[in-house]
């Protein structure tokens, strides 16, 4: 299921102790990038090393569902993994998080109240739990937001019978420019009396049919903990094949989990995804960008298009005759003229499709399709 | 012999031939002639034929069929029409200024209520130019704002001399507070607060219920929470 899918134990950094990855991930889905509904089914290949064995392979069957009705977001996902030798090994688990946002009042921030519930099954009987529930608050930009939280959470294992428990602050910020977005968490967590500070980067890119994406962590550990402090990161590169379809690779490595007493380990994974649709990436589009300006020398008309060829505009002061726009550096495209004060209606041909550009005001054009307003003070 | 006789046509129906020779050039004998009645009906009724012949114009450069043109060009003949009549004009009293006609039309399109439109004009001295504060105030409607509310904001931002560069402004703004969640009535009220723009006195009124907001898009993650 994962890019960074390993047949045992957790796949993410330190899932039971760590904020980082879940927290963006509800950041993202809240934000309206995950659909209503969205279901994936990942069918993977992976070679594993743990630091308590051996190298070994595995082929793994990965469910997920995540549904947003109105405030709460809501993920379901296990796999099924067999391991070469006969052994296998099931996991699950449930994620719920609800936003609030102040009655009535306008604000960047929202109230956040999430809780997760996993657990894993392996067939020589060895068992393990982990329960969270946290708190946060968060601040969001068009562009970039960060939030700060609390939680508490719980651990078990078979394997020693023993039960854990945790409580901590994080905090975390993110942002996009263009197709490229990332963030970073920090969460300190005290487990047992002991302070484990954990920092986490990551950074995805969309760029045609791929998603790429990297993460990076680090966690500390308290002397006399009888743990060493670990760093992990890891790469994934996935491929649509139209949307429905993809492959995928990913390795890395990926910290202990403390709470449930799972292993550090590597990885390398490949395999096929289907999924109902793609997971966006998002794009953050300027909203609304001024896109004339008058200077000393005329006017300027400008765009931002990286990913376009061939840029031409068309519109009630050109008659309506395609005039190619000139390329410039970083994805903007230009064009010098001086228009009148006015409402103007235009369109843009990008690489031959007639468009009206993100964040523009635009109307129906009669013609089954939507005309950009332009507005010269 | 064709364009002869429509160029007779026009000149019999007092439509000047240099309105309509981009036309002529610009699309097909078929079509220029279907459109001739039209165009020569706007003269008539003194719509802003200009807009009616870019609307033409526009058509043939996205290669739609003379049909669709012919149809587009009467529907935004009647619309202007009625945008016309919204704003006080007639073919034989003063005139609105074309501008202010094409954005009524434009308006109207966007589910601004009839009444409202007039109402600004009515509320606006007659030199006001009204095409920027229509745009905005069809923007607005979009951003499912109650149309009197907007309208009404826009009679006091437009009276209190808030110039048509800083109103283009607002919809922006209302786009990013409804991004963070705000119901629409504050986003707008928000918006104002932000530009630095006077806030019209008197509670805003209470928009109609929108969703919960979302926090505007975060990181990715390829996989779904792992």
């Amino acid at each position: 299921m994962s890019d960074r899918q390993h047949p045992r134990g957790r796949t993410g950094p330190g899932h039971g102790v760590s904020t980082g990855g879940l927290v963006l991930v509800l950041i993202a889905a809240a934000a309206g990038r995950a659909t209503a509904q969205r279901w994936q089914v990942d069918l993977t290949a992976t070679q594993a090393r743990f630091d308590t064995s051996s190298g070994v392979g595995a082929a793994t069957l990965a469910p997920a569902f995540e549904w947003q009705p109105g405030p709460w977001y809501a993920l379901l996902g296990g796999s099924l993994s067999g391991f070469e030798g006969g052994d296998w090994s099931g996991q699950a688990e449930a994620n719920l998080s609800f936003l609030l946002s102040p009655a009535g009042r306008l604000s960047p921030f929202r109230m956040e109240l999430a809780g997760s519930a996993l657990g894993t099954y392996h067939s020589t009987r060895l068992r393990t739990a982990a329960t969270r529930a946290e708190g946060r608050l968060h601040w969001a930009g068009p562009q970039a937001g960060a939030w700060v939280g609390a939680s508490a959470a719980t651990g078990w294992t078979s394997a020693e019978g023993s039960f854990a428990t945790a409580s901590g602050l994080s905090a975390g910020t993110w942002g996009g420019i263009r197709q490229l977005v990332g963030g970073a968490t920090f969460a300190a967590l005290r487990i047992e009396g002991q302070w484990f500070p954990e920092a986490n980067v990551r950074l995805g890119v969309a760029a045609g049919p791929l998603d790429l994406s990297g993460y990076a962590g680090w966690r500390g550990a308290p002397a006399g903990s009888g743990f060493a402090p670990q760093a992990w990161a890891g790469l994934s590169a996935v491929a649509w094949l139209g949307g429905r379809v993809a492959l995928f690779l990913a390795g890395g490595s990926y910290p202990p989990d403390l709470l449930q007493g799972l292993p550090k380990g590597r990885y390398a994974s490949a395999g096929i995804r289907l999924a109902n649709l793609r997971p966006r990436v998002p794009i953050l589009q300027p909203i609304l960008r001024p896109i004339y300006r008058q200077e000393p020398s005329g006017g300027l008309l400008r765009f931002e298009l990286p990913a376009a060829q061939r840029v031409e505009i068309a519109g009630d002061w050109t008659g309506w005759e395609p005039v190619p726009l000139q390329r410039e550096s970083g994805g903007r495209w230009i064009l010098r003229v001086t228009l009148p004060a006015g409402v103007h209606r235009f369109n843009l041909i990008v690489d031959g499709e007639w468009t009206v550009p993100a964040g523009v005001t635009s109307v129906p054009d009669g013609y089954g399709g939507r005309t950009g307003l332009l507005i010269v003070p | 012999m064709l364009a002869l006789a429509l160029s007779l046509a026009l000149g019999a129906s007092g439509l000047a031939l240099q309105d309509t020779a981009t036309l002529r050039q610009r699309l097909d004998p078929g079509t220029y002639a279907a459109l001739l009645p039209v165009m020569e009906a706007a003269r008539r009724d003194a719509l802003p034929l200009r807009a009616l012949e870019a609307k033409a114009l526009e058509g043939a450069a996205k290669r739609r069929p003379g049909v669709e043109i012919v149809a587009a060009v009467t529907q935004l003949a009647a619309d202007l029409k009625a945008a016309r009549e919204l704003l006080g004009g007639s073919a034989a009293g003063p005139r609105p200024a074309d501008g202010d006609v094409v954005a009524a039309a434009e308006a109207l399109r966007r589910g601004v209520p009839p009444q409202e439109i007039a109402e600004l004009r009515r509320a606006t001295p007659p030199a006001t130019q009204l095409d920027v504060p229509l745009v905005v105030l069809g923007a607005l409607v979009e951003r499912g704002i109650p149309a009197a509310e907007a309208r009404r904001v826009l009679e006091h931002l437009l009276a209190a001399g808030v110039p048509a560069g800083r109103l283009v402004d607002i919809p922006a703004r209302v786009d990013i507070a409804l991004r963070v969640g705000a119901p629409p009535v504050p986003a707008l009220h928000s918006a104002l607060q932000g530009l630095g723009i006077p806030v019209p006195p008197g509670k805003l009124r209470p928009g109609p219920p929108r969703k919960p907001g979302r926090p505007p898009p975060g990181p990715p993650e390829p996989a779904m929470a792992r």
